[in-house]
């Protein structure tokens, strides 16, 4: 079966002062209907923006495709009319931010925020609309939802317009929710019930969902499949259980090594050393080379492609390619 | 929502009051020719300069004519002039710094060079040059401050819409779906209106003292009719002898726009949501 969503060697710039600067580079995955995938990445790796591109709002003044496809159902994104995404965008594809407290308008209710969702895609009964709101609000575990619809975004607490949010991407049943850190800006027990929510819609409509987080501990509850990013490219691509056990790129090791585990007191908690590269910095060979503990010269020489070393395991580095624990399939 | 809204409206002071001045000069515009005493344009000359009396309860002007009178007919033509004007210039100068800001690009560079070749000119200088290319009318007048004080507003709406359409609401609201005149119609121009009130009702009064400053350069409004900045305008001739010719006209401005500033402030507190948490 085709699947939902296929980014084939994506590549996005955007224009700055001192000339165009490449921020994700040669991107390439694909994700199935009703599959859960994490990007993890730190800040600055290019996550958001292949998340902007995907619904096709780079800005405009200054974001651009380079390069490369995006394949949803068939159709390749970046090519449609500007009128035709805007038909996708929230009935095909819907987004939830990091910043619930900023991710709705001040001046509306929550209920008429929702019923513009519904009108947005030329549905115009008044009363419909409400009451097809007031049901969303109930799915996704608000308790008195008729008066909630009443109420400002600034009533309500952060976990609460969360889920406001995450009402308004579900309205109309999406195919492909990205959702971008939406956890980050709340509180531990509230982010259970978010992802847990996140979770149980994703599974009841056959909702794929790319969830974007640097949190890896996250990222592992909630997804199968698991994309990092590292300075504009994906690095790896793994199973959740697997990139714990098995890290395969030296970056993900790293990152996994950054976390701290009960029980380890007593040790220093390890960094990775240097800084990301600046995503304009044209760099010979990979990218990670000038942090990575295991770099050879070949590494700093020539710029490694990502390959599949094993079903479900893709890698972007010279000497997994090579070495004989991965056996290299393509 | 409504009612609700006006409600609010009426436990605000500061809207009440303001509210209460503009009925009063709205009210005496609108029954002009009920409420004057006399005929404004009806001259004595035997009775020039007259103080207030229970006669003239505001005194005569140069000609013998009775203020209270000129003073109630001049409200017809100033509300008309400062609502016309300021409509015209916060329509134009709205919508064009929704575009400017919105867009960017091109659009922005073409509007805001716009707005600063207008701003590169005395306002008083560009006024005349537009009454004197239409021709002194009323009309004319207002559609010439309408067309110099639109920069003020498009300005201070692009800024705004500089910031707002950064906010993640409003990248929410295009993952929804929303086109870009949705967008800009429905979720900035309320997040931009609130600056634009509070200029609006300040401009009022701008408007109707720039309105006068025309009808004294003679290019306004036209003798014999009256404005109340016409009228002050004479009146400085004879301010040492007969200061009520002027004092009662530039009360009146002062108190119009004075009401215009208290409902715009009360406007605004009782629309913004961030202000209503009681």
């Amino acid at each position: 079966m085709a699947p939902l969503l296929e980014v084939k060697n994506l590549s996005v710039s955007f224009r700055t002062e001192n000339g165009p600067v490449q921020v994700v580079r040669d991107v390439s995955f694909t994700l199935a209907a009703g599959e859960i995938a994490g990007l993890v990445g730190e800040s600055g790796s290019g996550k958001s923006v292949l998340s902007f591109a995907v619904m096709g709002l780079l800005p405009r003044d200054s974001g651009f495709i380079d390069s490369g496809e995006i394949l949803f159902g068939g159709r390749n994104l970046p090519a449609l009319p500007r009128r035709e995404m805007g038909r996708i965008r929230g009935r095909e594809i819907s987004m939830i931010f990091q910043e619930p407290m900023t991710s709705l308008n001040p001046v509306y209710t929550i209920g008429n925020q929702l019923d513009e969702v519904f009108v947005n895609h030329g549905q115009r009964g008044r009363s419909v609309n409400r009451k097809r709101s007031i049901e969303l609000l109930e799915r996704v575990g608000i308790p008195r939802a008729t008066e909630i619809a009443r109420s400002y975004p600034h009533q309500l607490s952060g976990g609460m317009r969360q889920r406001v949010m995450i009402a308004m991407a579900m309205a109309l049943s999406p195919k492909l929710l990205i959702a971008d850190e939406p956890t980050t800006a709340l509180d531990v027990t509230i982010q259970a019930q978010i992802l847990r929510l996140i979770e149980q819609l994703a599974r009841e409509n056959g909702m794929a969902v790319i969830f974007i987080s640097h949190n890896l501990g996250v990222v592992a509850r909630l997804c199968r499949k698991v994309m990092v990013m590292y300075s504009s490219q994906i690095v790896e691509i793994t199973g959740a259980e697997r990139l714990y056990q098995a890290p395969a790129h030296p970056y993900t090791k790293n990152l996994l090594e950054c976390i701290p585990q009960i029980g380890m007191s007593g040790r220093r908690l390890s960094s990775i050393e240097g800084a990301v590269p600046h995503p304009g910095d044209e760099i010979t060979g990979c990218r990670f080379a000038a942090r990575c503990g295991e770099a050879e010269a070949r590494c700093r020489a020539e710029a490694p492609e990502l390959r599949r070393l094993a079903d479900g395991l893709y890698c972007r580095c010279l000497k997994r390619e090579t070495s004989g624990e991965w056996r290299v399939e393509s | 929502m409504r009612a609700d809204f006006v409600k609010k409206l009426l436990r605000n002071k500061s809207a009440l009051i303001g509210g209460v001045l503009i009925a009063i000069v709205v009210l005496s515009a609108l029954l002009a020719p009920l409420l004057a005493p006399r005929d404004p344009y009806e001259m004595h000359m035997d009775n020039r300069f007259a103080p207030p009396s229970a006669e003239h309860l505001m005194g005569t002007d140069q000609y013998g004519r009775d203020l209270l009178s000129r003073v109630i007919y001049g409200a017809v033509v100033s509300l008309q002039v400062g609502v016309i004007a300021v409509g015209v210039s916060m329509v134009l100068g709205v919508f064009l710094g929704l575009i400017s800001g919105y867009f960017g690009g091109w659009a922005d560079r073409v509007i805001m060079t716009l707005v600063d070749i207008f701003l590169s000119f005395p306002i008083i200088l560009l006024a005349i040059a537009f009454v004197a290319a239409l021709g002194p009318s009323p009309k004319n007048v207002m559609l010439a401050l309408g067309l110099i004080y639109w920069t003020n507003y498009a300005r201070t709406v692009r800024a705004s819409v500089l910031a707002v359409k950064e906010e993640e609401y409003v990248l929410a609201a295009r993952t929804t779906g929303a086109g870009d005149f949705r967008v800009i119609f429905l979720y900035i121009l309320p997040n931009v209106l609130a600056p634009v009130i509070v200029m609006a009702t300040l401009g009022l009064g701008t408007a109707i003292i720039s309105e006068s400053t025309l009808s004294f350069l003679g290019l306004g409004i036209q003798p014999p009719a009256a404005s109340w900045g016409s009228t002050l305008a004479v009146g400085l001739d004879y301010l040492r002898s007969a200061p009520h010719i002027s004092v009662f006209p530039g009360c009146c401005i002062m108190l119009t726009v004075l009401g215009f500033n208290l409902l715009g402030n009360g406007i605004r507190d009782v629309t913004d949501p961030k202000l209503n948490r009681r």
